[in-house]
């Protein structure tokens, strides 16, 4: 499904590379979770994936689904099916996040040849993904992320995903700033979408979220590559010892 | 050192225009103001850019020539030029101005609403001039001495249908329609005011809008620039009472020179004047927006909020001046214009005024230009939405919060709709 080989990014007009020969290869119905100290790349790595200006790729491929994945613009990317779910989901003030949603879902929809879906059956959708979410009417409501709490914000993502049903899924930190019961109503979206198409990169800190969604594999990045790739086992294991050992190595 | 001014085609075609109807005027209060007026008026010319309030609309230089005066017309033609502008929301009485006379009304008559000929005007309305008497505008010292003719509202308890008043130029004429509008104590109306005009037409029309205590107002004025050679010069004075609120707005799209003046005069305590502006000036466009509030009671309120989105070579021009007299304290006034450019051709010029002459006021103003953010571009085009399209959805946001207190929302959805053509958009929200 992605294949990365040898990636090395830099943001443009900054001489230093941030991702440094990044190793990555996802298979359909894979679970896999990316930690690693700040700094490291990870989040680097998510808008490399989704298409963000402001990177300079100088070396390296990245293959999703037999297609360049760098030669399509994000909107592209979309389409094809790549979500990632940010970091820090921006506020837009004056679009209706009704109206994103369903620009959004019919622009996706438009790309890859569907009809536009009806309001009706729109209305129906997004109300059983908020349903699951937690996330209110009035939430829906406002302009997008719009006054929404940080937790809201990371709520909104996953909904987000619900609704538009990606093939790959990349979670930059989404459980971050999360209650405990939000943590649980975020892996339960995430869970509830596993499929044997569809796949998951996790970028978490915390080796919490990984009792909830059980990932195939863990990675950790640090200095720009994947320094090393294990099961469930490594997240227990780089919490009991932290990143030390990965930091003198590298 | 300045060059000498010399008086242009346009100037001596207005001055042989009011040397001709000169033999006709009345003695009427109206008709007796002209020739005072017109005198003031021809001193100075058309204002130029050395004259301060026009420093970038230089209407001596733009104006160099005038189409001929508009005749009267009769009604089979304001019908067929009616039927090119139906009405923006269903239900509304229209007010029919066409080449500046009172012409018609359409719709039924709601209670509380009167509307004549402003030179027939029913009953012995002394205030109208009351506005204007003083005043050194020049381009309301040229409707005063030479105004085609126009109406007359009057407005009394709630008028609940919306006020349509629509000035109509079939032909590209030279026009200057002029209206008084009054609402009485405790009056509530919506009213929207709009042009239609030939390609080549000049306009210069000009209103006077009285608040009495406790009315409230929601005007709105929209100036659709129909071509590059268009000119409409638009001017309303307004004079709120005490507890007297009004939410203005001025929307303008399309081509051509448009200037949309408002002053203000906040004369009674604790009035409320909301000012908001929605330019979109795209291309062979000059989008002028001037206002001038002037506050003088006790613990009254202004707000101003100006958005303007500039390309392919439009320009936004923002003049904004508040004025807060001696003694008019606890006044809170609050200025805000912000521009956004869609390419990097256009032009934005932003004039902020502050005079404070009280010490225990609020006022402030801020403006900023730029670019969309990249930040909120991504996030749409990252679920798929794309660029041209994020870009459009983000330009109609950032226009569309200028509609905030438009109320109606008939009005608002077709006023957006507008907007959202302006900036190549389909009309129906995406
Ligand atoms: N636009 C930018 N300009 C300059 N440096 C940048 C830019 N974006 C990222 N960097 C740098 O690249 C490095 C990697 O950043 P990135 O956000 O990918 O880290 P991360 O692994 O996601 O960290 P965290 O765990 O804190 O989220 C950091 O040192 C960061 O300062
Ligand atoms: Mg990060």
């Amino acid at each position: 499904m992605l294949e990365i080989e040898n990636l090395h990014a830099r943001v443009e007009g900054e001489g230093r590379e941030i991702l440094k020969g990044l190793d990555l290869e996802i298979w359909p119905g894979e679970v896999h979770a990316i930690m690693g100290p700040n700094g490291a790349g990870k989040s680097t790595l998510g808008n490399v994936i989704a298409g963000k200006d402001g990177y300079e790729i100088t070396d390296g491929t990245v293959r999703f689904k037999e297609q360049d994945l760098l030669e399509m613009e994000p909107e592209e990317r979309a389409a094809a099916g790549i979500f990632l779910a940010f970091q820090y989901p921006v506020e837009v003030p004056g679009v209706a996040t009704m109206t994103f949603l369903k620009t959004a879902l019919n622009a996706q929809r438009a790309a890859r040849g569907e009809d536009a879906l009806s309001t009706p059956a729109f209305m129906k959708l997004v109300k059983e993904a908020a349903e699951k979410l937690s996330i209110s009417p009035e939430m829906l409501r406002r302009p997008i992320n719009v006054g929404f709490s940080g937790g809201e914000k990371k709520r909104n993502e996953i909904m987000q995903m619900a609704l538009l049903q990606p093939t790959l899924a990349v979670l930059d930190e989404t459980d971050s700033g999360l209650d405990i019961d939000a943590l649980r109503v975020v892996a339960d979206g995430v869970n509830a979408l596993r499929s044997p198409e569809r796949s998951f990169l996790i970028i978490t800190h915390y080796q919490r979220l990984l009792d909830y969604i059980k990932p195939d594999h863990v990675h950790v990045l640090a200095h720009g590559k994947i320094v090393r790739s294990g099961g469930p086992e490594l997240a227990l294991e780089l919490e009991a010892k932290g990143y030390a050992e990965f930091l003198e190595v590298a | 050192m300045a060059a000498p001014i010399v008086t242009t085609d346009a100037e001596r075609a207005l001055a042989d225009l009011f040397e001709a109807r000169a033999p006709h005027f009345s003695s009427a209060p109206l008709d007796a103001g002209r020739a005072e007026a017109f005198r003031r008026f021809a001193a100075a010319g058309l204002p130029h850019r050395r004259v301060e309030a026009y420093k970038y609309t230089d209407l001596k230089a733009r104006l160099r020539n005038l189409p001929a005066p508009a005749a009267e017309i009769g009604k089979e033609e304001v019908g067929n030029a009616l039927a090119a502008v139906p009405p923006l929301v269903d239900g509304a009485v229209r007010v029919i101005v066409a080449n500046g006379r009172f012409a018609a009304l359409e719709g039924t008559l709601p209670e509380g609403l009167t509307v004549a000929s402003i030179l027939a005007p029913e009953g012995a309305i002394d205030a109208i001039g009351a506005l204007v008497t003083g005043e050194d505008d020049p381009l309301t010292l040229a409707n005063v001495g030479l105004f085609d003719g126009g109406a007359v509202l009057q407005i009394e308890g709630t008028v609940a249908p919306l006020i349509e008043i629509v000035h109509l130029v079939p032909g590209d004429d030279l026009v200057m329609g002029r209206l008084a509008i009054f609402l009485a104590e405790g009056a509530e109306a919506r009213i929207v005011e709009r042009f239609a005009a030939g390609p080549k037409a000049v306009t210069n029309d000009m209103a006077e809008i009285t608040l009495a205590p406790r009315a409230r107002l929601n005007l709105t004025r929209i100036v659709e620039g129909g071509s590059a050679e268009a000119t409409n010069l638009t001017t309303h004075h307004i004079r709120l009472g005490a507890h007297a609120v009004l939410d203005h707005l001025t929307v303008s799209t399309g081509l051509g020179l448009m200037r949309a003046q408002a002053f203000c005069h906040v004369a009674g305590d604790e009035a409320e004047a909301n000012f908001r502006a929605a330019t979109v000036s795209i291309g062979k466009r000059h989008a002028d927006n001037t206002l001038n509030v002037r506050h003088n009671a006790l613990a009254s309120r202004s707000t101003e909020v100006f958005r303007s989105a500039v390309g392919e070579g439009g320009i936004a021009i923002v003049q904004g001046r508040i004025v807060v007299d001696p003694g008019a304290q606890k006044t809170d006034a609050k200025m805000m214009s912000n521009a956004l450019f869609l390419d990097d051709t256009g032009e934005v010029m932003n004039k902020p005024e502050l005079e404070i002459f009280a010490d225990d006021v609020q006022c402030g103003h801020g403006a900023t230009s730029g670019d969309l953010d990249e930040d909120p571009i991504f996030y749409l085009r990252a679920r798929g939405i794309p660029e041209a399209q994020a870009r459009r959805l983000l330009v109609e946001a950032f226009l569309l919060e200028a509609l905030e207190n438009v109320g109606d929302e008939a009005l608002s959805d077709a006023l957006a709709g507008m907007l959202r053509t302006a900036i190549g958009a389909p009309a129906e929200a995406e």
